[in-house]
């Protein structure tokens, strides 16, 4: 349903019946004394405007206000109606309603007219075009008279009417106009098109109408024949020219690890100190074996794994690695972080050619990412921006990594993006086994009932992404020195690790001098004193050569084929 | 009526021709023959052969430039066929318009991004590589052990 709204920003709410006319009543304006009714200043002085009357007269019997500030229209043409809303004020120097309005009147879409509706019989969905639609206004004195004599206002519902003229509907219900009519003189003024316009003033209504005699219409942007459901209307050209982007910058890390919760801790070993864990693990000492058969130190390996870079800047202080409820006497580097951010840095791709040459679908764009692949590029995204930045959020537990692309770049008009386009996830851990002895195998049973007699460690009772882990590594020692998990990780490490842009430039062909016959795509207006050499005019704006028109139109025609000035 | 016969060598599309002392050629007196458009007219003249070689007039009368598009001989008369050089002949006031441009020689003057039939490419592209600032360092690579509980 249709919602207008008053100057104040209020909505008017149209589709109540009220008598014959389906209105609300704003009730601003005069008073019944015919002093002008302020209705901004009463809102700033009463915290609002006067409540809501419906009243059958579009009158407000406490506060006598009865005279329009704001109005609607309305353009008839054949089957449809546009509906807008206009406000005027009162000129109190003057003492009269200013004949423009205040404000452009906001044109609202044109509505359908309504078939099926029979007088009593509207729907309230459909109240507020049908009574728009059917309403009119019958004058007995033509425009000339000055005055308002006599009127109605009605509405009568599934009529047909004569495109171009208004016609009186059999069983219409009116409305005659009685002692509430205020400034009943007509007034004329300019729409858009030019047509003249009578007004009618009533209260809370304002209703512009045609001049009888004259056209029903004014001139519209819209062809008014034969208009059908696929009729195109005029559209467009209400937008915000705000194009601002807002700053979207890397992503986070998570707050929160497994290595605050105490269930796991993270090391990165050196080869000697791995070379020790293993010593320990695999010992022949027989005291040894029997603790561990007690407490197999292998169900509280979660992970063993190699990434491609240093973790130097995320280390602890050494510290003795305990295995379970097992004190291996290893020394090793504690991890502070389970997530790091890790910058791989920027790129610039600048044009090569400066001109549509350097974008889609001439020029193609891809982007190789490590551990990830090769993915396309929107050319328009990332050509001759200030940095094409690439940062990585890893999981050193699992090795997972999400890969963000963050383009910064200035467009025309002051438009700057700085943000995040492309996201991409994968994984840079090689998982390790730590041993090629099949120790699942050996002891399946031991394993399992062991795990769960240790506390806070075990498979069972690792939190679900630690418990994962920990049985997928647990269930893999079932085949010896084989790879788990992520094989990317694997793969890729023996791959390319230097992300790069693959550019796929064309080579313009342009002949020598091609410019000097053939010019190259403008669309600028210029005066044509401000230019030099080959010039082919899209249009000539206003053609003032004082020339006759053969001349002239010989003039217009040779600009549009070509000159050289 | 008096005419400036003219040879030049400008494109027919040049706003201003070139028209000094070097391409007049000869300033004769000829007679317009009756019934023709003044932006096609037809000029009787006394046979004179350097006017052959003249492909562009000035009539004073008429106050306008032409391009001779034929010459017909006759018995000691030449019968020379012209139409109006419009751009030269309004060429003050045709500078002076303002217009959409299509098409512009100086590139300072368009907008070389928009779609445009001039840029023609080879099927072959030039590939290219261009590195990223950062990498991963596998020679620095680390390895990462998780193992339960709280060391």
């Amino acid at each position: 349903m249709a919602r207008l709204y008053n100057f104040l920003d209020q909505e008017v709410v149209f589709g109540e019946i009220v008598g014959d006319i389906c209105l609300y009543n704003t009730r601003l304006g005069y008073d019944s004394s015919g002093t002008y009714f302020d209705s901004i200043k009463y809102a700033e002085d009463h915290g609002g405007l006067p409540s809501s009357d419906h009243s059958y007269h579009f009158y407000d019997e406490s506060t006598g206000d009865h005279n329009p500030v704001f109005g609607i229209y309305f353009m008839y043409s054949g089957s449809k109606f546009r509906v807008g809303y206009k406000i005027r004020h009162y000129n109190s120097e003057q003492g009269y309603w200013d004949p423009y309005p205040s404000t452009d009147p906001l044109v609202m879409p044109w509505f359908d007219r309504y078939e099926g509706a029979t007088p009593g019989n509207i729907t309230e969905e459909d109240h507020f075009r049908n009574a728009l639609y059917f309403t009119y206004i019958n004058i007995s004195s033509g425009p000339g008279a000055g005055q308002y004599t006599e009127g109605k206002i009605g509405y009568s519902l599934g009529h047909e009417t004569d495109e171009g003229a208004p016609v009186e509907y059999p069983g219409v219900c009116t409305y005659e106009l009685d002692d509430h009519v205020q400034n009943p003189n007509y007034e004329t003024y300019k729409l858009t098109g030019g047509d003249s316009y009578y007004m009618f003033a009533y209260n809370g209504l304002q209703i512009d109408f045609p001049a009888f005699g004259g056209e029903w219409l004014a001139t519209l942007a819209t062809p008014i024949n034969d208009f059908d459901e696929d009729d195109s209307i005029p559209a467009g050209g209400g937008g915000s020219y705000d194009f601002y982007s807002d700053p979207l910058g890397f992503s986070d890390l998570p707050g929160i690890s497994i290595i605050d919760s105490g269930i796991a801790t993270m090391w990165t070993p050196s080869p000697a100190q791995i070379q020790g864990l293993v010593n320990f693990l695999w010992s022949n000492d027989f005291f040894d074996n029997i603790i561990k058969l007690v407490a197999d130190p292998l169900e509280n390996i979660i992970q063993f794994g190699i990434v491609p870079f240093s973790l130097a800047d995320y280390s602890g202080t050494a510290k003795k690695v305990m295995i379970g409820n097992v004190n291996s006497e290893v020394v090793m580097t504690p991890l502070t972080r389970q997530y790091i951010h890790v910058s791989l840095g920027s790129v610039k791709i600048p044009e090569a050619w400066g001109s549509v040459m350097d974008y889609e679908p001439n020029t193609k764009i891809s982007i190789f990412v490590p551990y990830c692949g090769v993915f396309d590029m929107v050319a328009s995204e990332v050509m001759n921006a200030d940095s094409v930045e690439l940062g990585y959020n890893i999981d050193l537990l699992s090795g997972d990594f999400i890969a963000e692309i963050k383009v910064n770049k200035h467009y025309p008009k002051g438009v700057h993006l700085n943000g995040l386009l492309y996201h991409k996830a994968g994984n840079l851990m090689t998982k390790l086994p730590l041993t090629g002895a099949n120790y699942g195998r050996m002891y399946p049973s031991m394993l399992s009932g062991v795990a769960q007699t240790i506390s806070g460690v075990g498979a069972g009772s690792l939190g679900s992404v630690a418990g994962g882990v920990a049985n997928t590594l647990i269930s893999s020692f079932s085949v010896p020195v084989e790879r788990t998990g992520a094989y990317t990780g694997s793969a890729a490490m023996m791959g390319c690790e230097i992300p790069h842009i693959i550019l796929s430039q064309p080579v313009q062909v342009k002949p020598a001098r091609y410019n000097e016959f053939e010019g190259f795509a403008s669309y600028i207006t210029y005066k044509l004193s401000n230019l030099s050499g080959f010039t082919k005019c899209e249009s000539v704006i206003d053609n003032t050569v004082s020339a006759p028109d053969d001349e002239k139109a010989e003039i217009e025609r040779l600009l549009k084929e070509g000159v050289i000035l | 009526m008096t005419i400036k016969f003219y040879r030049i060598s400008d494109d027919r599309r040049k706003v201003f021709k070139t028209l000094n002392a070097s391409t007049l050629v000869k300033t004769a007196t000829g007679n317009i023959k009756s019934d023709c458009s003044i932006m096609d007219p037809i000029i009787e003249m006394s046979f004179d052969i350097a006017l052959l070689q003249c492909n562009y007039m000035y009539i004073e009368d008429f106050g306008r430039y032409y391009h001779i598009t034929n010459i017909e001989t006759g018995a000691q008369r030449l019968f020379v066929h012209a139409h109006v050089d419009v751009l030269q002949t309004y060429s003050r006031e045709i500078v002076e318009l303002t217009c959409v441009i299509e098409r512009q020689q100086d590139p300072t003057k368009c907008d070389l991004y928009l779609t445009d039939k001039a840029f023609k490419s080879e099927n072959r592209h030039i590939i290219s590589i261009r590195k990223f600032s950062g990498s991963f360092h596998k020679a620095h690579a680390s390895y990462v052990l998780t193992t339960g509980g709280r060391s």
